[in-house]
């Protein structure tokens, strides 16, 4: 039988938990982390990587299983089903680090328990122990109550747990990215390091509407690279797609069509097909981004569970981590004095809302490149501004 | 697309339990949970939609995202069962 009780209970290992894990434990918290998966990481599909600006932050994931270093972006605009102008922005130092996200949170979740906290593992926490208008714990999937005066949601974009503890609602379909994210594999790294001109992201945009759902809702192609493999993939919106009814399969096939990817991408072999939805608060006009709390007695609401992510760019990494360790340090001191409290809880809110994160959930600038469409050229100079030089700048 | 192609470079552990509800009293069987998953998991039967299969499920919750009566009730596989994706 598992020890009930603890000084704080993170529902999910993965960016944000095992930061608030490790940080929790290291301030001398008896922390419990409870992940649904056998592994951590096992459960995640991300396409992207982790930015550099993380590294600021939580200085001790240099150590981390990074795939491969991005110092590059290269952005394709396609126009008659072809590549028609290519534009390449150089870094002279990584922006980010691909990786695979099973190695990467495994390795997150090793530091955490290094520290002191402990993992427990294929659990799911079921619901949430609320007295006296407090959450006070979980009830697990084998019926335990596990009790704690902190809970730290860390559960992923469903937010389930926020929902059950009665903080945050359900996120609107209008403001949920789906799309098939594919894995694909090269013979070796110097074949992938041909096919991008070396540590790059690569974008594949169509200004000109030919290929893609409408700017605003759905992004580009992207190869976000490891260090001989990469992801590929697109998403739209489910409002748009269930409206729509776009069927990724044939969108790929077409794409796989292109010249450029069968000179480039020809030896590609693919491994994967999946899919995880994200949220991106495309329709941007709704009101609930920003409105929910991300915190209440005895919780507080991390990462993607509480909406955080990058408007412009759909990244959600770098806030899941830091609003992690933002969320660790207020439990420890709600606990040194003693008040656990919306009250007192509600300065990791304070400090979220003065921090990176808020601007980076407030980057509305994917609605301005939606805006011109019709105008090719327009568009274009908007796409470098929004992604291009931005990613280059580490400000995403 | 055959079944074993919808999700490729994973692993399904059964014993899941249901854990996509769909209430026969709510659903109106406009497809939308149908449309949305990538998995071909759902599928509308006698005018309503009932899962057919987790085995091609992710755990993403479109369909209870997309429903626009809340006639689904989303929640997760036992602990350890389910989908375990190895190049995420």
């Amino acid at each position: 039988m598992a020890e009930q009780s603890y000084d704080v209970i993170i529902v999910g290992a993965s960016f944000g938990g095992c930061v608030a894990g490790k940080v929790a434990a290291e301030k001398g918290l008896k922390t419990l982390i409870v992940e649904r998966a056998s592994v951590p990481g096992e459960k995640i599909v991300s396409g992207t990587g982790v930015p550099a600006t993380v590294l600021l932050e939580i200085p001790w994931i240099m150590e981390a299983p990074f795939e491969r270093p991005i110092t590059g972006l290269v952005t394709h605009f396609l126009k008659g089903g072809q590549v028609q102008t290519t534009i390449e922005v150089k870094c002279p130092m990584p922006v980010a680090f691909g990786i695979y996200c099973r190695p990467f949170v495994s390795w997150l979740a090793e530091q955490a328990t290094r520290a002191g906290a402990k993992l427990m593992t294929s659990t799911v926490a079921t619901d949430v122990i609320k007295e006296r208008g407090f959450v006070r714990g979980i009830v697990t999937d084998r019926g335990e109550e596990l009790r704690s005066p902190i809970l730290i949601a860390a559960d992923g974009m469903w937010s389930l747990i926020g929902i059950k503890a009665g903080v945050r609602k359900k996120v609107a379909a209008e403001d949920i990215m789906n799309g098939v994210w594919l894995d694909f594999a090269m013979p070796s790294k110097e074949d992938l390091d041909q096919a991008l001109g070396g540590d790059n992201l690569m974008m594949f945009w169509d200004p000109a509407g030919e290929m893609l759902p409408p700017h605003g809702i759905v992004g580009y192609f992207g190869v976000f690279p490891c260090e001989r493999s990469f992801h590929f993939g697109i998403g739209t919106v489910i409002s748009h797609l269930a409206e729509k009814r776009i069927n990724y399969d044939k969108l790929y096939s077409r794409f796989f069509q292109i010249e450029y990817w069968k000179q480039h991408f020809g030896k590609a072999e693919l491994r994967s097909r999946m899919w995880r939805p994200y949220p991106i608060y495309a329709s941007l006009d709704r009101e609930q981004k920003g409105n929910d709390r991300t915190f209440g007695n005895g919780i507080m609401i991390i990462g993607d569970a509480a909406g955080f992510e990058a408007t412009s760019s759909g990244a959600g990494i770098h806030t899941a981590m830091s609003s992690g360790k933002m969320a660790a340090e207020v439990a420890a001191d709600a606990l040194a004095e003693g008040d656990p409290s919306a009250s007192f809880l509600k300065r990791y809110e304070e400090r979220w809302k003065s921090s990176s994160i808020a601007l980076e959930i407030s980057n509305y600038s994917r609605k301005d490149i939606s805006r011109h469409a019709g105008n090719e050229e327009q568009m274009k100079r908007s796409i470098l501004e929004v992604y291009a030089m931005p990613l280059m700048t580490l400000s995403l | 697309m055959a079944k074993k192609e919808r999700v490729l470079g994973a692993e399904w552990v059964p014993d899941t339990g249901d854990f996509i509800k769909i209430s026969p009293e709510l659903c109106n069987g406009c497809g939308e949970c149908v449309v949305v998953c990538f998995g071909d998991c759902i599928k509308i039967r006698g005018g309503k939609a009932v899962v057919v299969t987790y085995e091609t499920c992710t755990e993403c919750g479109a369909c209870w995202f997309a429903c626009p009566e809340n006639a689904i009730e989303f929640s997760w596989p036992r602990g350890g069962t389910g989908i375990k994706i190895e190049y995420g």
